[in-house]
């Protein structure tokens, strides 16, 4: 009889010690997670949970890497006395567009082809230098391709026929839209390309307002505008007029139609328009045009200009504005507009802002000092001069630089604020020398003092007195 | 507030509390008691000030554990500057009679 119950009697001990066992392995476990905070415990049972799931399932992702660094290859051909330079360089998995940099400048963004043909090229110059610059979703989001020089042949004259066209939306070329265009922003941006260098670029959108704007080209002739305001959902037409500064009778002109769309009709839309993907539809684009009214004119149009050497002005110092008020109606109302200025980043954050009120009927332009706020940081900036005329709106935007003002000047070296942040490393250095030898001072000083001051020998050397008029 | 503008308080700020603690170390090491003690509490509530301020300056967006160990730095400075202006007002009451030894 007793033999059974010895039996058992292991079978218990086994048993409690896999219990204790067992208790210690959770204990330990528990201890941990509170060390690792319980979060540690969701993610690890989450993850035992998923690996216990997931065992029989595959999965196959590729990931992608940062933007390869593309290697332009080119050459200059010269095509009845027409001078062109074919560049290319390789496809790139991690690459979503290519922009284009011609002299270090802007030449065209938005590029999805592995391949572009710059025609509006000038004989003034021997050779031209071209950057590509890869975008891409992965690590810095850019990569930067060597300088590409080209030297353009000998005999090669390139009469120049004014060209200017709108070339993308959205950052987005035409092309890509497929028949019309069809956006969700309400404030779309544009870019487009003049072969005239520097032209003074009139901007004009219609829709159910009137927006008209003046910009600049490039050198290159690359320019890009965002409209200010959201503009009314439905059919827009923009048009672009690319105007020589040296000689106003040279001209170019594009328009472009487009559609701004809710939400879900842009959904089915670009369903359509991936399946019309291959389709070359620029033609049908530009040639399509919603009606404009009459009254639906702007009766002047403003055009603003930095009249500042260089287009530079240090922080703090004046920018001057020239504001030409380009008159299209004689009977223009004689009243005050409100010109409004506004000093924007290269990100279009306002930096600063101000207004005055001119009666434009009595004057064709305007110079307005706006001083630059003392610690703007050096950049690229742009002036936006605007004014409403009931619902339309009339702008004119030029690009400047802010240098920084030099803090020290000794000769012809400065030392400036960012070179000051730039030695920080130095200055936090000299800052913890200062602060031990100063310590070290101060103890020096103490390990000479006579007494160890306490409140009572303050009370005797008189520090403390008895307050007058006190009932103790 | 303009980044350069911030940093440069920022800076100015620490710059100053290095000057606090040299100086309140000095203090610390003449007196005695009870002044000691208040001028103890006072020199912890500085440090914990000037470590809050570095901190801030090397972690600028201040989220997670960054955040946390800078609030944490600024509730021990106020708790050890309030305990040292106990202790010091403790004393004044004692020397003025307010209070029996």
């Amino acid at each position: 009889m007793k033999k059974p119950i010895k039996k058992r009697t292991s079978l218990r001990k086994a048993a409690r010690a896999h219990a204790v066992f067992f208790l210690i392995s959770f204990g330990l476990y528990i201890t941990l997670c509170a060390i690792f905070t319980p979060s540690f415990m969701l993610a690890d049972m989450h993850s035992k949970s998923k690996a216990l799931a997931d065992d029989t399932i595959t999965l196959v992702a590729k990931v992608l890497a940062p933007p390869v660094q593309p290697i332009i290859s080119g050459s200059a051909i010269c095509t009845n006395g027409n001078l062109s330079v074919q560049l290319t360089w390789p496809s790139d998995e991690n690459s979503e567009s290519f922009d284009i940099e011609r002299n270090g400048s802007t030449l065209i963004t938005g590029l999805t082809n592995i391949n572009y043909a710059d025609t509006a090229l000038s004989t003034n110059r021997t050779y031209n230098t071209y950057v590509i610059i890869a975008h891409g979703p992965m690590g810095p989001g850019i990569a930067i391709s060597d300088p590409l020089s080209i030297t353009n042949p000998d005999a090669c004259s390139t009469p120049l026929t004014p060209e200017e066209k709108i070339l993308t939306l959205e950052a987005r070329l035409i092309e890509i839209y497929g028949d019309t265009p069809r956006i969700l922003s309400q404030k779309p941006s544009f870019s487009g390309r003049t072969n005239i260098p520097f032209a003074k670029i009139f901007i004009t959108l219609h829709s159910d307002q009137v927006i008209t704007a003046t910009t600049y080209a490039n050198e290159n002739g690359y320019w890009s505008w965002t409209s200010p305001v959201e503009l009314d959902l439905g059919a827009h037409t923009l048009s672009t007029i690319a105007v020589d500064p040296n000689d106003a009778t040279v001209t170019a002109t594009d328009t472009f139609y487009f559609e701004i769309v809710p939400v879900a009709t842009s959904h089915k839309d670009s369903d359509d328009n991936k399946n019309k993907s291959t389709k070359k539809t620029t033609a049908t684009n530009r040639a399509q045009s919603i009606p404009i009214a009459p009254q639906a004119i702007a009766p002047f149009i403003i055009s603003a200009s930095i009249t500042n050497a260089d287009h530079s002005v240090f922080s703090g110092n004046e920018l001057l504005v020239n504001v030409d008020f380009l008159k299209k109606s004689q009977s223009l109302e004689n009243k005050n507009y409100e010109i409004f200025y506004d000093l924007l980043d290269s990100e279009n954050n306002l930096v600063a802002e101000t207004s005055e009120n001119i009666n434009i009927s009595k004057t064709n332009s305007t110079l307005k000092k706006i001083t630059i706020p003392m610690l703007t940081p050096a950049g690229n900036y742009k002036i936006f001069v605007k004014t409403y005329d009931g619902r339309n709106l009339t702008s004119g935007e030029d690009f400047f630089q802010i240098k920084e003002f030099p803090i020290l000047s000794v000769g012809n070296t400065t030392i400036s604020f960012t070179q000051i942040m730039q030695g920080l490393s130095w200055i936090i250095l000299a800052l913890l020398l200062a602060f031990l030898a100063l310590l070290g001072i101060e103890h020096h000083l103490s390990e000479q003092a006579v007494f160890q001051i306490t409140e009572n020998y303050l009370r005797r050397k008189g520090f403390f007195t008895k307050r007058k008029g006190v009932q103790r | 507030m303009n980044s350069n503008l911030e940093l440069l308080s920022h800076l100015f700020i620490i710059l100053m509390a290095l000057f606090a603690i040299i100086y309140t170390f000095g203090v610390v090491w003449r007196v005695e008691k009870k002044l000691d003690i208040s001028f103890k509490f006072f020199l912890v509530s500085i440090i914990s000030f000037t470590l809050s301020e570095i901190t801030a300056i090397a972690f600028p967006a201040g989220i997670g554990l960054p955040q946390l160990l800078i609030t944490g730095l600024k509730i021990i400075f106020i708790i050890f500057f309030l305990a040292g202006t106990l202790e010091m007002r403790s004393m004044l009451r004692r020397m003025d009679g307010e209070i029996k030894k």
